[in-house]
């Protein structure tokens, strides 16, 4: 595989910055507390938003990952075996086709 | 802090004699030791069962306490909390609660009786023996100036087991506290009772722990553990913990005067004057202040 615009790769350094907002926005005031025993039982109110509560984070963080990924990936262009991508997305496509549209076809028929 | 103290109005409130007696006394309380038997009294709740005429009682039906000549004021007996969960507050509840023990303490040696103080977390930390007469307030106060915060989980279960022990004379307690993070608060201070030092609670809290200043993603950090906890505070959550946290304190009131005890809640951000002031309007056993 290589790519047509292999410069947009550099695009990808945007990760940096994406990270480091991420540490800075999630690193939260923190409350000393005294009676955790009453928290606890506050907390049991709505234990939905705590289960949900660890993972918002992290999959926030994956979620803006990939996308950037994505779009350097879409400005670098890359190719397989002298193919735009989309060229052999495109042969993938018509292939796939061919060999399931009978199938469906068939299916129809019965 | 001594330096503090001596400059504050405190030093010419500790004169009155007569004030002192609102807390960390009770007019039955100098009377009951001593050597001989003088006379009976009504029973009142935090009487020596040791002194209840239980003769009288078998025969008659009437709690009686026998009263002795009395040999001098009982001392009194400071356990002032130094745990972790008083380091919240600006300015802190252990700073309250030290100024509090000064101010009290300065009150009763300036009234003639002695003062003891055991200073407290998860173990005993701290004991300054037995002072008596007035010229001993600079060195309660340097006592109170060099108490820190520990690290260990708070048992005052413990503390009070090691002063119920003690060989010595019993007298009134101030467990001054803020009675948090006790599996149960009244079993030290039934074994107080039981043991002939009537506790007296002043109990200390931090403004921000009745109303928590935060909202949104926080992260709890339990000043007694390592414990850290990411959550999402919702105005339901913190409504209820709210609720949770004045019916500790209203049960705290309801023992007290269930059983007759002085009790008084201060907040750490409190002025020494409005402090005192609080612990001076104390009205007789029975009867709790609402804060």
């Amino acid at each position: 595989m290589n790519f047509a615009n292999p410069a947009a790769l550099g695009a990808a350094l945007l990760a940096v910055p994406i990270i480091v907002f991420y540490l800075w926005r999630f690193r939260l005031p923190q409350m000393p507390i005294s009676a955790p025993q009453l928290w606890q039982e506050a907390l049991a109110a709505e234990p939905s938003r705590i289960a949900w509560r660890p993972w918002r984070g992290p999959v926030s963080l994956v979620v803006q990952l990939m996308v950037m990924a994505l779009l350097v990936l879409a400005l670098a262009d890359p190719r397989f075996d002298g193919l735009r991508l989309w060229r052999w997305l495109t042969a993938a496509a018509v292939v796939l086709l061919a060999v399931e549209w009978p199938l469906y076809q068939r299916r129809w028929l019965i | 802090m001594a330096k503090a103290a001596r400059n504050t109005p405190v030093a010419s409130m500790t004169n009155e004699r007569a004030r002192v007696g609102r807390l960390l006394a009770s007019p039955h309380d100098d009377s009951v030791w001593g050597g001989e038997t003088t006379g009976l009294r009504d029973y009142v709740p935090g009487d020596d069962y040791r002194y209840v005429d239980w003769n009288l009682c078998a025969r008659r039906g009437e709690l009686r306490t026998k009263t002795f000549v009395s040999g001098g004021p009982r001392p009194r007996y400071f356990l002032l909390d130094c745990s972790m969960s008083m380091g919240v507050g600006h300015p802190t509840k252990f700073d309250a609660a030290r100024r509090l023990a000064a101010v009290l303490g300065c009150a009763a040696l300036a009234a003639g009786t002695s003062v003891g103080i055991t200073a407290f977390s998860g173990r005993v930390l701290a004991e300054l023996p037995r002072l008596c007469g007035r010229n001993q307030r600079l060195r309660l106060l340097r006592f109170l100036d060099a108490l820190a915060l520990d690290a260990s989980p708070t048992d005052l279960d413990r503390a009070a087991a090691v002063l119920a022990g003690r060989h010595q004379q019993p007298g009134p307690v101030a467990v001054i506290s803020d009675l948090l993070n006790l599996p149960d608060f009244r079993k030290p201070l039934e074994r107080l009772r039981q043991h002939g030092y009537p506790p007296r609670i002043v109990q200390v809290v931090a403004p921000e722990e009745a109303d928590p200043p935060l909202l949104g993603d926080v992260e709890l950090r339990d000043v007694e553990s390592p414990r850290v906890q990411r959550v999402t505070l919702s105005p339901h959550i913190v409504a209820r913990y709210r609720e949770l946290f004045a019916q500790f304190l209203a049960s705290v009131r309801r023992y007290a005067a269930r059983h007759g005890l002085e009790c008084v809640q201060v907040d750490s951000d409190q002025s020494l004057e409005a402090i005192y002031a609080q612990v001076l309007a104390l009205p007789r056993k029975g009867k709790v202040p609402s804060r």
